[in-house]
């Protein structure tokens, strides 16, 4: 079987918000900035990446409830492309499985 | 009276999907005379007992006068039709190649083609006989509910109805033992016909006509008999006042008329106009009325108590006592093809009964069909124009707005909300066209492109907000919105495109301080619902009405000062050849509901084909000069009025059933055909391959001649009745409006 699996933490820097779809099935997203040092080539680097994380049940929606710009969190989860228009399936979003505030 | 010999033959046409009548034999104590061509008879046919019309009556039966069934018995002691309607029957189940018992079936109201009741009001009344005032109760042993039924109607010397012996406690039975001993008979009661006629025939006065109204009135009631008449006049010419004086014309000589709608339910303030007019009793025929109130209808105008029948396409076969006059409203409209089981046009069914009747007959539309336009400009029909707005009124401003690489707001370009924006704070109505029920055409996952597709069409669901639900336009399955993609599982599903109910919360939210009153047929479902909905339009409060080609039929709102037609493209390109003529007067009609008040109106139409050549010629030249360029279009692809089209439909739940069988039709037919000079094209698939679970293919016979076509139908029918299985459904559709 095939891995998808992304574990990263930053902070929150922009709450898309809660929508429905028409079954009923609740979408929260927001903006997920990352800034870490790694190493790389033999030596550390400055990194930075930022994501658009989805979360989508009614579990994992009620827990992002509470999130406000700036909160720093951990998400877990897997990658898809953001829509069925990006036929190179290139653009990513963070579908989150868990988040954790940090 | 004489009674019917040994060599009397009653045919007898019977709802049943062959196309020949049935002999049988009348009971040996019916009156001759009452065995009248449209009479209703009750026949026993297998196991079972149907109701059929008497067709004619023959000396000797081509199956034996030996082996026929006799008939039940009849039903009405007066026809059901006159002559002139059995005639237009049989007249078109011929030309539509239709059984002739379904034809009838068809044109008797629904009681009357279930119920064994007469069609006249009777009701029993019993009375003693002689016997029964001179008998001795001595003699009656010890029945003594019968000694009682006696002595209540011996108080009673005219007899009783049914219904005051029951109060009597007087049972049904005891009459019929009473009867069968020759002491009580019974008595039907008619009662008496009021006659229409009144000396004085308006309840108001007449508007005044403008010049081109009276010209236009003035040969149809100068006329005597048959004649045609194509009344040609633009959205709010005015082409009512017209009607309402030519038919008042016909009404001083003493004959009835009838007016044919598009549909009534929508337009009910053509009623209410019709009615405030005449003194005499008017009279409304159509869908919305109970099987009990159609009857009654039916009755009075068979009676000669209705002075006008207003209609809709059923109310063509309205018997009338002495019908003087047929008008056509808004002829160009679809409805008045029927588009299963019987497929007649009620529009030229109308033309062939004023021929039969020998009155003139007016069709009447702003946007003329072609075949009617060539008629007209060909001299068959007269041709009358009101090129005026009636009144004060000016004719609206078309306005095309150009909408590739616009930002739209819910589809709506900025220039158009603003205009919205002006005039309803101005105090005036905005009338938004979407063609489009619903809330969203489709229901797609975001993430990986599928669609929900009916699972026994080729169609996708449309998505429907409230009640939330997926519901398929064309067989009606219904379908919980899914939670899931049917393909790759993800949950978000988005409705995609616009319909009227997303139209309408989008103008919510847009315009908060502003009613929006949407009609479609999911608000207009319920009886009385449209009604509610016109008089708030009619209450001229400033309000936007969203709404499907429902708001196009003839409606005069004069507070409306803008028409918006969102997206006018879907309509520009169809496979159909008639969808740019449909297309076109459909815009013609909603363009035509805006303006009709002192305002002169303005019709924004988005497109992203501003040069579509359809929209300069019409909007530019007129609907006229539309109609002339696609008319020359027609000439060459020797299509209707050019021409004459048939359609063979099969349709089989085998995936190649129906074309297998369309194609060995096709191989017998060729032979013929080409002796005949007619075309067969096909079989191909109909424009929508798949329906409610069966696969659909279809054959076009076309010809130059008429009479070709026709022969080559009967043929085909013969030769389709005789080969097609139980399995495969077909059908025939001569002069078909939509090729789906």
């Amino acid at each position: 079987m095939e891995i998808n699996q992304l574990v990263l933490s930053g902070t929150v820097t922009e709450i898309k918000g809660l929508r429905y779809t028409p079954a009923g099935v609740p979408h929260y997203s927001f903006m997920l900035e990352h800034r870490s040092r790694q190493e790389e080539a033999g030596a550390p680097r400055e990194v930075l990446c930022r994501i658009k994380v989805e979360a989508r049940g009614q579990g994992i929606t009620t827990q992002c409830e509470s999130l406000s710009v700036s909160d720093r969190v951990q998400v877990s989860g897997f990658l898809a492309r953001v829509s069925y228009k990006d036929t190179s399936a290139t653009q990513l979003v963070l579908h989150a499985q868990q988040i954790e505030l940090r | 009276m004489g009674k019917p010999g040994s060599h009397t033959i009653i045919q007898v046409a019977l709802p049943v999907p062959l196309r020949r009548t049935f002999d049988y034999l009348p009971k040996p104590d019916t009156p001759v005379n009452l065995l009248q061509p449209g009479t209703r008879v009750k026949v026993p046919f297998g196991k079972r007992q149907l109701i059929g019309i008497i067709h004619g009556v023959i000396p000797h039966s081509s199956y034996g006068d030996d082996n026929l069934k006799t008939i039940t018995g009849l039903l009405d002691e007066e026809a059901a039709f006159g002559d002139e309607l059995v005639t237009l029957c049989q007249w078109a189940a011929n030309y539509y190649h239709h059984p002739l018992g379904d034809v009838y079936a068809h044109a008797l109201p629904t009681l009357l083609r279930n119920k064994d009741d007469s069609w006249e009001e009777v009701s029993t009344r019993w009375r003693l006989t002689q016997k029964g005032r001179l008998i001795g109760f001595d003699q009656m042993k010890r029945a003594k509910r019968q000694i009682h039924a006696l002595e209540i109607l011996r108080e009673h010397p005219d007899g009783l109805h049914q219904p005051l012996l029951k109060g009597f406690e007087v049972e049904p039975a005891t009459l019929r033992a009473l009867q069968d001993k020759g002491l009580v008979e019974q008595h039907a009661d008619r009662p008496p016909r009021q006659h229409w006629w009144q000396e004085h025939m308006l309840a108001e006065s007449p508007l005044t006509l403008n010049e081109e109204q009276r010209h236009a009135l003035q040969p149809i009631i100068a006329n005597q008999g048959f004649r045609p008449f194509l009344l040609e006049g633009v959205t709010g010419s005015g082409k009512t006042e017209v009607y309402l004086q030519a038919i008042h014309h016909c009404l001083q000589q003493g004959k009835q008329a009838l007016v044919l709608v598009p549909e009534i339910g929508l337009t009910p303030q053509t009623l209410h106009r019709f009615q405030h007019r005449f003194a005499v009793p008017v009279v409304s025929f159509h869908s919305h009325l109970s099987d009990r109130e159609r009857l009654t209808s039916w009755r009075k105008a068979r009676n000669g108590e209705v002075a006008i029948v207003l209609g809709t396409r059923s109310a063509l076969f309205c018997p009338m006592e002495n019908l003087g006059m047929i008008i056509v409203d808004e002829e160009h409209d679809l409805s008045y093809k029927q588009q299963e089981g019987f497929r007649y046009n009620a529009r030229d069914l109308a033309i062939i009964r004023a021929r039969l009747l020998d009155i003139p007959v007016v069709l009447g539309s702003a946007t003329p069909t072609l075949e009617s336009l060539h008629n007209a400009r060909s001299g068959r029909y007269e041709h009358l124009t009101l090129n005026r707005r009636a009144g004060k009124a000016m004719p609206p401003h078309f306005r095309v707005l150009d909408i590739r690489q616009k930002a739209l707001t819910h589809g709506m370009a900025p220039e158009l909300l603003t205009d919205m924006e002006a005039r309803l704070k101005a105090g005036r109505q905005v009338l938004v066209f979407i063609n489009r029920r619903g809330y969203a055409p489709v229901l797609m996952c975001h993430d990986c492109g599928w669609f929900k597709e009916c699972p026994h069409c080729d169609h996708r669901m449309t998505c429907h907000a409230n009640p939330a639900h997926l519901h398929c336009h064309h067989c009606n399955h219904q379908l919980a919105i899914p939670r899931y993609c049917g393909n790759c599982k993800s949950t978000d599903l988005r409705p995609i495109g616009m319909g009227t109910e997303r139209l309408e919360d989008n103008l919510t939210a847009l315009f908060p301080k502003f009613p929006v009153i949407r009609i479609d047929r999911d608000t207009t479902g319920r009886k009385e619902a449209m009604s509610r909905h016109l008089e708030r339009i009619h209450s001229g409060e400033p309000c936007i009405l969203v709404g499907t080609q429902m708001l196009a039929k003839g409606h005069h709102f004069p507070k409306v000062t803008l028409v918006a037609v969102c997206d006018i493209d879907a309509g520009l390109f169809a496979a159909d050849f008639r969808a740019t003529e449909h297309t076109a007067q459909l815009l013609m009609q909603v363009a035509g509901r805006s303006g009709r008040g002192a305002d002169q109106g303005t019709v924004i139409l988005q497109t992203h084909q501003p040069a579509h050549p359809l929209l300069q010629t019409l909007l530019s030249e007129g609907y006229g000069a539309f109609a002339t360029e696609l008319t020359n279009e027609r000439r060459l692809l020797g299509m209707p009025p050019y021409g004459y089209l048939a359609l063979l439909r099969a349709e089989s739940s085998d995936p190649r059933q129906a074309a297998q069988f369309l194609n060995q039709i096709e191989h017998w037919l060729q032979p013929q055909a080409q002796a005949l000079n007619v075309e067969v094209w096909g079989p191909a698939p109909a424009l929508m391959p798949k329906k409610a679970r069966r696969y659909r293919f279809q054959l076009m016979l076309r010809a130059e001649q008429r009479p070709a076509l026709q022969q080559l139908l009967k043929q085909a029918v013969k030769k389709v009745e005789q080969d097609a299985g139980h399995r495969l459904k077909w059908s025939v559709d001569v002069d078909p409006v939509t090729l789906d």
